[in-house]
Parts: structure tokens; sequence; C-alpha cells
């Protein structure tokens, strides 16, 4: 296999994060009112390369290393494909795609049908870390939200204001930096099979993968899925958004320190609801929350068939 | 102000917060030229009436000025995006203010009132009550917006007094429109009859308007303190 062609897969696919993802970094930030689009893009150009630069070497082995080694060269065309074909389409479709988990879904799919040894132990813990991170998120999210009230009770409107809009800013930054560090790392660690490359190396690719990301954020960086999670999902003032968006980036952090990838919107979901227990009256889009947990189990599911039968023609 | 080294977050929202403090001022400066208005309708004055009129015309096209400004400079991006649109609402609010100070000395002076039953109304202590609560609730709406700068609960306090003086300004009309009809009787002609009624209506709206310029403050209080 032409070395190069996993990583241009891994650029595409990386460009579809970049994508899919813009709304809820750029979009958001932009429909705070508290940054200009290219403020907005710059921000979150700065931590998505630095969470790359520091952490995203962690994610690199999680699915090679960790769910079936020795990873073989159809396992990981097939886990690209897959993964591109999937994420494309439902980002074309405006509908939130867990990257992570399409392509832990693509990888043990291409596996089995390599049959390749699965560790099913491995998969295990990936999947009950799904499970347990929007209980996670709400908890943290619960108490940071108690926090953050705590702390502004006997400010002045003005500077609540001036929190609010700081805030958006320093959780844009630190968000980009934890997507990055969790999924650029991912999808790079996917794109080889064998021995890692030099760590300069690495950096480099990561960066470069990064920078792919960054131009489609900075083309698509104007709602559209964002609006799905954010607006439609349930009503949260400033703060309750700045917490979920806490209890977020703490739970992708702990998941990136433990080489486990996970989505944003698996932990963003759980923050959201723990916002919003804070007041113990929600308005919840009950029919779109089902669809959205729904997702999560479905497009796992539909990656590992796809994987299962591209992997004979690659 | 909320500031790190080096960098400020609400030295304009501060700004303009000071801004619509004054803003206000000129509000309650229009609004108070509606005594002058009255005095000069009951003394049959008529160069007064014609000066005073002019002078509430001008202060509200001042106020105008000032409030096309801050909304400007709010819409080009001051405040978090969820305020914005209450801050914009809040000037628009207290500009309505000023409007209606304007259209009540218009409809007073439209006609010359001679009617003694008339002028009675318009020189009573319930008419003068009733103008000095409808300038306590602009004093304490100015009070009100000052309040931006300090805490949660001083603007909820001050919030209820703005509606402490609409609601004392609404006993004074009740009284005044009683007034206003049990001395007409049949007696005062229909056209002045109306006239005066539509004033203390109109200028009724003054208190009303400050009442609902609180009600934003409410929701910006509701929204900003999650």
């Amino acid at each position: 296999m032409d070395e190069y062609i996993p990583l241009v897969l891994a650029g595409v696919l990386t460009f579809v994060f970049g994508w899919n993802n813009s709304g809820i970094l750029i979009g958001n930030e932009r429909g705070s009112g508290t940054l200009s689009g290219l403020e907005s893009t710059i921000l979150c150009s700065v931590g998505m390369l630095l969470g790359v630069a520091l952490e995203g070497s962690k994610t690199t082995k999680s699915l090679g290393g960790m769910i079936t080694t020795p990873t073989t060269d159809s396992i990981i065309l097939a886990t690209l494909v897959a993964s591109v074909l999937l994420t494309f389409a439902l980002t074309a479709g405006r509908i939130p795609v867990t990257f992570s988990a399409t392509m832990v879904g693509a990888f043990a799919g291409a596996a089995f049908a390599s049959s390749a040894v699965l560790r099913v132990g491995d998969i295990a813990t990936i999947v009950a870390f799904w499970a347990i991170a929007p209980i996670a998120t709400m908890a943290v999210t619960f108490l940071s939200y108690k926090a953050i009230q705590r702390a502004t009770v006997n400010l002045s409107l003005l500077s609540v204001d001036a929190y609010n809009r700081a805030g958006v800013g320093l959780v844009s930054l630190a968000l980009a930096f934890v997507l990055g560090a969790n999924n650029i790392g991912l999808i790079y660690g996917t794109s080889f099979a064998g021995s890692q490359p030099s760590s300069a190396e690495a950096v480099l690719t990561l960066l470069s993968l990064a920078a792919v990301a960054i131009v489609a954020m900075a083309l698509f960086g104007r709602g559209g899925v964002a609006g799905t999670v954010g607006d439609r999902l349930l009503s949260l003032s400033p703060q309750g958004v700045l917490a979920a968006f806490i209890g977020t980036i703490l739970v992708m952090w702990v998941a990136t320190q433990l080489a486990i990838p996970v989505s944003v919107s698996q932990c963003l979901i759980g923050g959201m609801f723990g916002a919003a227990f804070t007041k113990k009256i929600a308005i919840v889009n009950r029919r779109l929350s089902l669809e959205v947990v729904a997702s999560w189990v479905v497009i796992p599911l539909a990656a590992f068939f796809l994987a299962v039968v591209l992997t004979p023609f690659l | 102000m909320v500031s790190l080294p080096g960098v400020t977050f609400s030295r304009k929202e501060n700004a303009i917060v000071k801004r619509m403090v004054d803003y206000v001022l000129l509000v309650r400066q229009t609004e108070q030229r509606l005594s002058d208005v009255v005095s000069a309708v009951a003394a049959g004055d008529a160069a007064a009436c014609l000066e005073s009129r002019t002078g509430v015309f001008d202060l509200e096209s001042s106020a105008a000025d000032v409030a096309r400004e801050l909304s400007t400079q709010i819409a080009k991006g001051a405040f978090f995006g969820g305020v914005r649109e209450d801050m914009l609402n809040l000037i628009t609010k207290i500009h309505s203010i000023a409007d209606k100070a304007k259209d009540a000395a218009r409809l007073i002076t439209l006609a010359r009132v001679t009617d003694p039953r008339a002028i009675d109304v318009l020189r009573s202590d319930d008419m003068k009550q009733f103008l000095a609560n409808l300038d306590n609730a602009v004093v304490a709406l100015q009070s009100l917006i000052e309040a931006f700068a300090l805490n949660r609960n001083t603007v909820i306090e001050r919030v209820h007094i703005v509606k402490e003086h609409e609601e004392t300004a609404d006993t004074f009309k009740q009284n005044l429109l009683v007034a206003l009809f049990e001395k007409s009787q049949g007696e005062i002609d229909p056209v002045t009859l109306i006239l005066v009624r539509d004033f203390i209506f109109c200028a009724d709206d003054v208190a009303d308007r400050s009442e609902d310029a609180g009600d934003i403050a409410l929701v910006l209080v509701a929204k900003g303190y999650g």
C-alpha cells in the first residue's frame, strides 16, 4: 500500500471532522456575540494546534494498540474509508456524528472481517467509558454550575456579562484543545501500521492534520450541527452553557489521558442535562435527545458493518 | 470593571451604562417640562405654552439622537449576545418615555383650554401629585440603571420602587379622571373633556413605560445570573 494513501484519507477525515465540529467551536462563539468569525477561528485554531502538539500523541494507539494488534493495511484502509464515507454523509446531512464511535466501530468491523483477534476487554473499556462519560459530565457540570452561580451572585450585571463573555472565549480555546488532542490524535494513529514514526515526524503530521481541520472549521463555522445540539435540545442560560462546556472539557481531557477516544457530543449532552438539573425545571426536546442518544449506538454499528463489507475489497 | 493584566473585558459596557444614566436624565428633563406646559395651559398663556411645548419637543429630539447613538454602539458588539437585544429593547423603552411626554405636550396644547372646570383640574393638587409621581418613576428608573454597576439585589429593589411610583401615579390619574368627569356632568364641552382626558392617559404612559423598562431590567437579571 502506498504509505501516503492512509495519510490522505486521514486528511480527508480530519477535514470532515473540522467541518462537523465547526459549529460547536466557532458557531457557538459567534452566536454568543463575543467574538467575530475571524477572532473565533483564530482562537479555536490556537487551541486545536496546542492540543494536537501537546497531547495528540496520547490517542494514537487507541485503536491499533488497544482493540487489536498487529494492525494490517486492509484494516487501516477499511477503517478510514468507512469512517470518511459515514461521517461525510452525516455531516452533509447536518447530523451530529461521533467521530470516535464511528472510527472504533469501523476499526472493530475491519478487524473482525480480517479475522484479527479483537481484544474484547479493551473494547468493553471504551464502550463503558462512553456510557459513563455523559453521566460524569452531568455531575461535573452540576458542580461547576453551582460554583459559577455562587461566584457571581454578588457581582454586578456588568461584571457578570464580562465574565460570561470571557468564559465563552476560554472554554472555546480549551474545547478546541481537547478535541484536537483526542480526535485528531486518534485519526492520525489509525493511519499507520507497524512501527510509529519518529516523534518529530508525528508532531509535524499531527499539526498538518490540525491545519486541515482548521481550514474546514473556518469554511463552515456558521452553526449548523451545533444548532442541533445547543439550541434545539435545551434552553440554557449563558452560565449553564459555560458549565456544560467545562464539564465536557474535563471529561474529554481525562479520556485523552486514558487514551480512550470520546466524542464531544457524548459528553456535551450529559453536560447540558447537568446544567438543566440545577434549575430543577428543564424544557427538553425529548424526540431530539432520543435521536442523538440512538445515534451513539446506530452509527458505530453502521460503521462496523460498512467496514466488514469494505475490508475484502481493500 | 472586570480585567486581567493587560486586558479589560467591560470598559465599553461600563461606558455605555454611564451614558445610559445620562440619557435617562435627558429623558427626565423632557418629562419634567410637562408641568411647565400644564401651568401655561391653565394660565391661558399662549406664548408660554408654545415655548414650553417647543422645549419638550427639542429635548425629545436630543434624546432620540442619544438613543440612536447608544443603540448603534450596542449593536456593533457590546454585551453578551443574548443580553444585547434586551439592552436595545431597554433603550427603545426609555426613549418611549420621552416620546409619550412629547405626545402629551402636543395633546394638551392642541386647543386653548378656557373652561374653568377643566382649568381647575389642571391646577389641582391631584394634577401636581400626578406629574410629580411621573417624575419620581423616571428618577427611580435612572437609579435602576445605575444599579447595573452594583449588584442583582439592588437592581431588583429598584425595579420595585419604579413600580410603586407607577402605581401611585395611577392613583392620582384615577382621582383626576373622576374629578374631570364629575365636574363635567355635561357642562365641560366635549372637545375640552377629550383633550384633558387624553392628556392624562398619555402622560400616564410616562410612568407605564418606566415600569416596562423596569421589567426589561428584570429579564436582564434573570438571563445574566443564570
